[in-house]
């Protein structure tokens, strides 16, 4: 048995099984042979089985390599910045967040931590806002 | 017939519609290329501009803006693993490995070619044909529509080349979270708990843009080897230029004729879309071709199959909009809607009453093919120059695009969130070898598979003989069972060798 397989297949199992168990709170108008929770039970049978296979199989898993904790801290700047956004607005928000990717990816020309920002905000703003209309997410502090 | 296409050819020669079926096509290319503005949004936010415009330039626009979204999807698919729209999501399969092997100026070729070729060739089939096919059309009725999404989702196996189990798990879960939210028949609640957010399901496009894009967002963060080795190999592309041979596109050209005519034949049903036909005509490459192996590695076809498949769909889907009156999705709705404000009832008096107003727009969407190739041809060395973007600059554009994107879908927030979930999910999915396409295939295609299926059975009255005894569902069956099966006919072929 291969331990990553096993993990990943006992992830999948405890997740369709919770959703299976969650199918019995469906309420059934009895109107049609098939009710509505037929087919979520028939995927989370399936995913329960797949699941199994999964854990058991011999496969050899592979591992796309990298540097995981890199990109770890990348999810959690873009989560604040995405926590951010209602409180900020987009324009302010991206205006912040832009630098700082920018520097965490190792960019350190003062003028394209400055430029890049602006131009994409402007860019985004002139076609969404000016040419289709669409308000981008204006913020409660700061539209 | 003759008469009035020389009317048509007349008015649509006018100075003022070329303009604005020009900037149609350009607009549509941009919108199509962007995460999360889909063909349905451009021509809908578009459409107010159109009602002070001529009936012919205006509806003429709205059409250059969809023709020239299904196109402009494959070029962001292509080059940076980010489906600008749900059509260029099997585009992605071996468009994105095309340009990690450096070949990304030919990708962008085969894209152009075949996505206005395609298109062509349906607007051919819609200008000779449309009455008849419409008929025909109207014969996709429940059963048939279900057994279509079943063998769509049967795609799943051949997509799923590295381990099949991951690739079934991908899909179910697609699948299962397509279900989340209000049932289609009864009306009742799954999976939402009390959120309101999750009453209307989770926007599958959201899902793919997480997926697709920002997955790979976080991928590039890694700034592993692989990942560097990759960047240079596409940035030597850039320089190298190879381009299809014509040798390359003679061996091209039945997949090309096959995808279109899926394309327009998927175009012609109600309620199965680009993207449906993109992973049908994809699948249909594979199956028919003499190494299947080769997809999803960056095989050509595997370009131009569902580029011609969702270009072609365009032409299909007016044959029963402009015959019947019917739209068959959102896209031809919105469009309907711009044809009654300029006073046009489409339908079978169409053509009696405004005969060479009809043949104008014929005239002027076999034009917007023309020009969706020439844009797209001479700017495909302008599209290449992102490539040359260092990766650092790309992940904040990429990112904020995204974002951008998904709230853009409905003004929503939660969209965003999700986005960003699916960015995650799919980031641990690749590390792990799982497939995000059949995952993204599961959420397109379940809805339309459960409601068809369960409508089929109220129609029956349970029985499930309604499967077997109507001829376009029993083919259709019997064709994904193949789908299905063919992983394991393959394997018996290799053991036998």
């Amino acid at each position: 048995m291969n331990a990553r397989n096993l993990t990943l297949g006992t992830i999948v199992v405890l997740v369709a099984t919770a959703a299976f168990i969650a199918t019995f709170g469906f309420r059934d108008p009895g109107i049609e042979r098939t009710g509505p929770a037929f087919l979520p039970r028939l995927y989370t049978g399936a995913l329960i089985l797949l699941g199994l296979a999964l854990a058991l199989s011999r496969r050899p898993s592979t591992d796309a390599g990298g540097a995981p904790a890199r990109s770890l801290v990348g999810m959690a700047i873009v989560a604040v910045y995405v926590a951010a956004l209602p409180w900020l607005g987009f324009v302010l928000s991206t205006l912040l967040l832009a630098p700082s990717m920018l520097a965490y990816v190792g960019m350190r020309s003062p003028w394209v931590l400055i430029l890049l920002p602006l131009g994409l905000v402007g860019f985004i703003q002139l076609f969404f806002t000016v040419l289709l209309g669409i308000e981008v997410l204006p913020g409660q502090l700061w539209q | 017939m003759l008469e009035m296409l020389g009317q048509g050819l007349v008015l649509a020669m006018q100075w003022q519609v070329l303009l604005f079926l020009l900037l149609g096509v350009v607009v549509g290319i941009i919108v199509g290329s962007l995460p999360g503005l889909t063909s349905t949004m451009g021509v809908a936010l578009l459409l107010p501009l159109t009602f002070a415009m001529e009936a012919a330039t205006g509806i003429l626009f709205l059409i250059g803006v969809y023709f020239g979204s299904m196109y402009g999807g494959s070029v962001t698919a292509i080059l940076i693993n980010t489906p600008g729209s749900p059509a260029a999501a099997a585009t992605v399969l071996d468009g994105y490995p095309m340009t990690r092997k450096g070949e990304a100026y030919k990708a962008l070729q085969i894209s152009t070619l075949c996505s206005s070729i395609g298109g062509f060739i349906s607007v051919l089939v819609l200008i000779l044909v449309a009455p008849q096919l419409a008929a025909f059309a109207l014969r996709f009725s429940a059963p048939e529509t279900f057994a279509l999404a079943l063998f769509g989702l049967s795609i799943i196996s051949t997509l799923s080349s590295g381990s099949m189990v991951k690739g079934l798990i991908s899909g179910f879960a697609g699948l299962l979270l397509a279900t989340i939210g209000l049932d289609p028949i009864s009306g009742i609640t799954r999976f939402s708990g009390d959120s309101l957010h999750l009453l209307g399901g989770i926007s599958f496009i959201a899902v793919m843009i997480g997926l697709f894009a920002m997955s790979e967002v976080f991928r590039m963060m890694e700034g592993s080897s692989a990942v560097r080795a990759a960047t240079g190999q596409m940035v030597k592309s850039v320089k190298d230029k190879a381009g299809l041979s014509w040798k390359e596109f003679k061996s091209l050209i039945v997949t090309l004729l096959r995808s279109t005519g899926i394309g327009t034949g998927i175009g012609m049903i109600p309620g199965a879309g680009a993207d449906v036909a993109a992973f049908v005509a994809y699948n249909e490459a594979k199956r028919f071709d003499k190494d299947p192996e080769s997809f999803g590695k960056g095989s050509l076809k595997g370009v131009a199959a569902p580029e011609a498949a969702n270009n072609s769909l365009t032409g299909g889907a007016m044959v029963p909009l402009l015959t019947l009156g019917i739209p068959g999705d959102a896209v031809t709705a919105v469009l309907l809607g711009a044809l009654l404000v300029q006073g046009l009832q489409p339908g079978p008096m169409l053509f009696e009453n405004n005969g060479p107003l009809v043949y104008t727009l014929f005239i002027g969407m076999l034009l917007a093919n023309v020009l969706i190739f020439v844009i797209g041809w001479s700017c495909i060395r302008l599209f290449t120059r992102i490539l040359s973007v260092p990766i650092g600059l790309m992940i904040p554009v990429i990112l904020v695009l995204c974002v951008v994107g998904a709230y853009a879908l409905n003004n929503q927030f939660f969209d965003v969130i999700v986005m960003l979930l699916a960015g995650m999910l799919g980031y641990a999915m690749k590390r792990y070898d799982f497939p995000v396409a059949p995952l993204v295939l599961g959420m397109i295609l379940g809805p339309m598979m459960e409601s068809n299926l369960r409508r089929a059975l109220i129609m029956s009255q349970g029985s499930l003989d309604i499967f077997y005894t109507r001829p376009v569902t029993a083919v259709l069956l019997l064709l994904a069972l193949a789908t299905l099966l063919s992983p394991l006919f393959r394997w018996l072929r290799t053991r036998r060798r």
